[in-house]
């Protein structure tokens, strides 16, 4: 830029120029990438929201109508939207606050250090990366009713064959267990990185204080780590709201209707289906909910102040 | 060593002003000029704006109005790259990635040289510095020493037009400081490179610069040589900020018709040759050196004091001795806020209005906590400060005439 | 109390066992427990290496004399190998752009003063909010649009998208991490700022960039939804592909954790060489 070398003098419209040259040209790298985020996320936004208050389904496209809120009346009226409510909330609450406590109790048991600590900790990443497809197969082949190993466990211990996906009233509980198996190790390792970041002579002056471990940690540890228990358990409330691959390689929803999130009728509605308003709508409810509770569990989480 | 007038070779500051984005003033037209070859200093509190000064001086900051020039050159909307000068960061900035021999070879490598020319060159920075053994080391590898040594190396490798020292001595233990400040202006002097320092330390700033310039809340209060500072400072904040302890000030009242100063119970006829300019009159802001006492009289000592000390403290062949003087204390604010703890608070409103002041003695006076002692001073050391703003209406009397 | 001297002396004595025998009760309990969540991992892997009807059998065998049979005909018969490689495509494209993409948009995020820089990282992190298949028919409509459905560039756009906020949040944090004065230095030094950024800054985040890079790769090696319906016969990534192993006349166990095991493995191995900087990345740097 030989012109803003030596600025000639009086020349201050050159000047101008290039101070927002100085002021912006940092900024200029993000332009694609933030077009592309937005492309890519108001447009599907504004769609959604469009296509919803219309009567538009892709299997009889001679037939679009506006519909106002028919959409969000016909789903709200319907008591199988209500189930899957109950139903994923029952989910996505239970799976979280089993995770949080195994979380920190395993958390707990890994912060004094022993040997052989770091091989043990290791392990327990494995269980989160594992594709959500291939544990639910693994899921089906371990609870197999024939052959599965948890059957044969649970025969020999007098219990008999039981069909935890096929039954209607373990099904669900069930499907909270594979959760709580893959994701109670992200907990543990969020927490323990938390616990070992908490100043060590806050903790002495405690115990100086005559304050006994139990003490110390619902006094003062817990309050301590409080804000990465908020990220954790946000992450994870957003996360088993989308609960969906597992779902698609065990139950499918069933047994009859009893795990059918709302993911899951989401997607029913949009590719079986093929009614993208009514998915659209359905979307929508869906993410006002997941909105409310995260912002709930935020506050309840930091207090008042958050 | 040519010496220019401030635009020729040296740096200048007009007008220049910096109001963040969220509209803070941490700059207000200030107006400096450095000589070519200076050594100087920006000091002041925390938050006096002298390190932004510097990086916009650096081109790291963009000012919001005013000018810079650099050996004349206008470099006001140049980008660092651009300004041909070196800087030196309080934390180092080393680069950790690289050894130290990469570090010192980073800004020539910029500068396309030859790899012979910067194998010779960073050897030649090395060794004066001593950082010969250490080239193949990497940074996180160094003492903090080595470290502020190579950040220096890696100014020191290109002819730059001006030094950019930023508290670069601040994260040293007190003797190694020492050390580095002798060794920092034997560089200078060896050099003659244009440089601007910037600390916190107003010990520091009197031992190091040429000229100190000292910043308050973004505006340049004082930019004299270190001597003047101390002995006419141009106002209650510049005279409260320089000198360790700082200067004793309370509230006293002056009549201009007969040179009377009155100090709560105390009194004193200031000499025709030391009253301040004729339109001052009625209360004015009273101040004195603690180091400007003695517990002798003498030709120079001749006005005396009788206190009670409620504290002393040794220094070995000095000792500070801290008393009450009935008389108003100064407000806080005009004074340099670090140091406005010695103010003493008044709490209870039945107590007698009293100032601290801290008289710094020959530890041969043999005075003790409690017992009645006399102090004498000169009216020579006296300043005084009108009471609005603090502006100097009488400084004391230079111990050494200032050369022309 | 003539007998005090003896005293401290047999506490102390008594405080090192305790501790011994806490340090024993902890380690066996995390023993117990990492067992339990290895368990599944070990039986499915055990059960990769089981030959012909042995995943069947109604009384297991915890070990077996290994066989790779499985594993050969996952390649052979159902051609996996296939499926694996667009995995590898599509994830490790889409992984190197979100951090190319990342970066641009964290770095002057990070470094640059603007007004409302939070908002803007709030509004991408916020997008993560959002569940996939609320976004999955308009994004399937509109890539539809622009003839891209059956394409794995679809996947790529998609996954590159998917995993973005996650890239700007936890580089904008590495990036900020970094001392602004080393930047600082190398622009005093003489760098221009594009020199700076590829010399002085890239290369000392490179922890973080690989860490992020790893959780992208995960979540997109891992990805079902969206690769099931924008993918067609001859794009399948490895998870659209296990499913197609179950089929209502057969389910070939042996085969399918043998595939799964394939899925799994690079992913594992990736996580715990990296392990020290995950779980950084995992709460979005809310633990340091």
């Amino acid at each position: 830029m030989p012109s803003t070398v030596f600025p000639p003098p009086g020349m201050t419209q050159s000047r101008a120029v290039s101070s927002r040259r100085r002021r912006y040209g940092p900024l200029l790298p993000m332009l694609p990438g933030m077009v592309f985020l937005f492309v890519m996320s108001i447009y599907p936004m504004f769609y959604s929201l469009y296509t919803s208050l219309w009567r538009w389904n892709l299997a009889n496209p001679g037939n679009i109508r506006f519909g106002g809120w028919h959409n969000y009346n016909l789903i709200l009226t319907d008591p199988s939207f209500w189930n899957g409510v109950g139903i994923t909330f029952k989910f996505v609450l239970i799976s979280v606050s089993v995770e949080l406590i195994l979380g920190m109790a395993i958390a707990l048991l890994f912060f004094h250090r022993f040997p052989g600590d770091r091989f043990l900790r290791a392990i327990m990443i494995l269980p989160m990366v594992v594709a959500p497809v291939v544990l639910g197969l693994l899921s089906r082949y371990m609870l197999n009713v024939q052959f599965g190993i948890v059957t044969f466990i649970t025969e020999s211990l007098g219990l008999g064959r039981i069909d935890f996906l096929g039954d209607p009233d373990l099904a669900l509980a069930t499907l909270i267990v594979i959760d709580v198996w893959q994701w109670t190790p992200f907990m543990f390792l969020i927490l323990l990185a938390a616990l070992q970041g908490v100043p060590e002579d806050i903790i002495e002056a405690a115990k100086v204080d005559g304050a006994r471990s139990g003490r110390i940690f619902f006094d003062h540890i817990l309050h301590l780590i409080r804000y990465p228990i908020a990220v954790a358990v946000a992450l994870r409330l957003i996360d088993a709201f989308r609960v969906y691959d597992i779902i698609f390689m065990t139950t499918r929803g069933g047994p009859i209707d009893a795990t059918q999130t709302l993911s899951w009728q989401i997607y029913d509605a949009g590719f079986k289906s093929l009614d993208i308003g009514y998915a659209a709508a359905y979307s929508w409810l869906m993410l006002i909910m997941v909105v409310l509770t995260v912002t709930l569990a935020l506050k309840l989480l930091l207090g008042k102040g958050a | 060593m040519q010496r220019n007038a401030g635009s020729e070779g040296g740096i200048e500051f007009s007008k220049v002003n910096m109001t963040f984005d969220d509209g803070t003033t941490a700059i207000e037209s200030l107006d400096l000029a450095i000589r070519e070859g200076e050594f100087v200093v920006f000091v002041g509190p925390s938050g006096c704006g002298k390190s932004t000064a510097l990086r916009i001086l650096a081109g790291l900051e963009q000012a919001t109005g005013g000018t810079i020039r650099i050996g004349g050159r206008d470099v006001t909307d140049l980008d660092p790259q651009e300004r041909d000068i070196a800087m030196i960061f309080q934390s180092y900035a080393l680069y950790p990635h690289k050894t130290v021999f990469e570090n010192l070879a980073y800004p020539l490598k910029l500068r396309k040289r030859s790899k012979a020319e910067i194998a010779e060159t960073v050897a030649g920075v090395a060794d004066m510095l001593g950082l010969t053994p250490l080239l193949k080391r990497k940074p996180g590898t160094l003492s903090g020493g080595q470290r502020q040594r190579v950040a220096m190396g890696r100014a020191l490798v290109r002819n730059p037009k001006a030094f950019l020292m930023d508290e670069p001595l601040s994260n040293l233990d007190a003797a190694l400081r020492v050390e580095m400040r002798g060794e920092i202006r034997r560089l200078h002097r060896k050099l003659g490179v244009t440089t601007v320092y910037v600390t916190h330390d107003q010990v520091e700033a009197m031992t190091m610069g040429d000229r100190v310039a000292v910043l308050r809340g973004g505006d340049l209060q004082q930019f004299d040589a270190p001597q003047r500072l101390y002995e006419q400072p141009a106002n209650m904040f510049v005279a409260s900020f320089i000198g360790s302890p700082s200067i004793n000030l309370c509230r006293s009242q002056y009549d201009r018709t007969t040179g009377a100063l009155t100090l709560g119970e105390a009194g004193l006829t200031l000499p025709p040759d030391r009253r301040p300019a004729e339109d001052t009159n009625g209360e004015v802001m009273f101040g004195i050196r603690p180091e400007t006492f003695s517990y002798r009289r003498d030709p120079e000592h001749d006005v005396s004091m009788t206190v009670v000390p409620d504290l002393i403290e040794s220094l070995g062949t000095e000792l500070l001795m801290h008393f009450d003087l009935s008389a108003a204390p100064v407000p806080v604010e005009m004074t340099s806020a670090a140091r406005s703890a010695e103010a003493r608070l008044g709490t209870d409103a039945h107590a007698p209005v009293t100032t601290r002041f801290v008289a710094k003695l020959d530890a041969r006076c043999g005075y003790r906590v409690g017992v009645p002692a006399e102090i004498w001073f000169s009216t020579d050391h006296i300043m005084l400060f009108e009471p609005s703003r603090g502006r100097t209406v009488l400084s004391s009397k230079p111990l050494v005439m200032p050369d022309a | 109390m003539a007998m005090t001297t003896d005293t401290p002396h047999r506490h102390i004595l008594s405080r090192t066992n305790r501790a011994a025998v806490k340090t024993w009760t902890r380690g066996m309990a995390a023993l117990i427990v990492s067992l339990v969540f290895f368990a599944p991992i070990y039986w499915m892997i055990l059960t990769a290496f089981k030959s012909g009807n042995a995943a069947f059998s109604e009384t297991p065998s915890l070990f077996v004399r290994p066989s790779l049979e499985n594993f050969r005909l996952v390649f052979v018969q159902n051609d996996f190998g296939a499926a694996l490689s667009t995995s590898l495509f599509v994830t490790t494209v889409s992984t190197l752009l979100c951090l190319a993409v990342g970066a641009s948009i964290a770095y002057p995020l990070a470094r640059v003063k603007m007004r409302g820089e939070r908002h803007i990282a709030f509004w991408i992190l916020s997008l993560r909010i959002i569940p996939p298949v609320a976004t999955i028919i308009p994004l399937f409509l509109m890539l539809r649009s622009v003839g891209l459905t059956g394409s794995i560039w679809s996947l790529v756009l998609v996954y590159t998208y998917m995993n973005l906020p996650l890239t700007v949040w936890l580089l904008r944090g590495f990036f900020a991490d970094l001392p602004k004065e080393i930047e600082e230095a190398a622009l005093v030094d003489g760098a221009s700022r594009m020199r700076a950024f590829f010399t002085i800054t890239l290369p000392l985040t490179v922890p973080g960039l690989i860490a992020t890079g790893l959780l992208c790769f995960i979540f997109a090696w891992n990805e079902f939804l969206f690769a099931n319906i924008l993918t067609g016969a001859n794009t399948r990534t490895a998870p659209v592909g296990l499913t197609e192993y179950v089929t209502p006349v057969s389910v070939e166990w042996n085969k399918i954790m043998a595939a799964g095991t394939l899925v799994v493995l690079p992913v594992w191995i990736g996580a715990l060489s990296v392990q020290r900087y995950l779980v950084r990345g995992l709460t979005l740097g809310a633990v340091k």
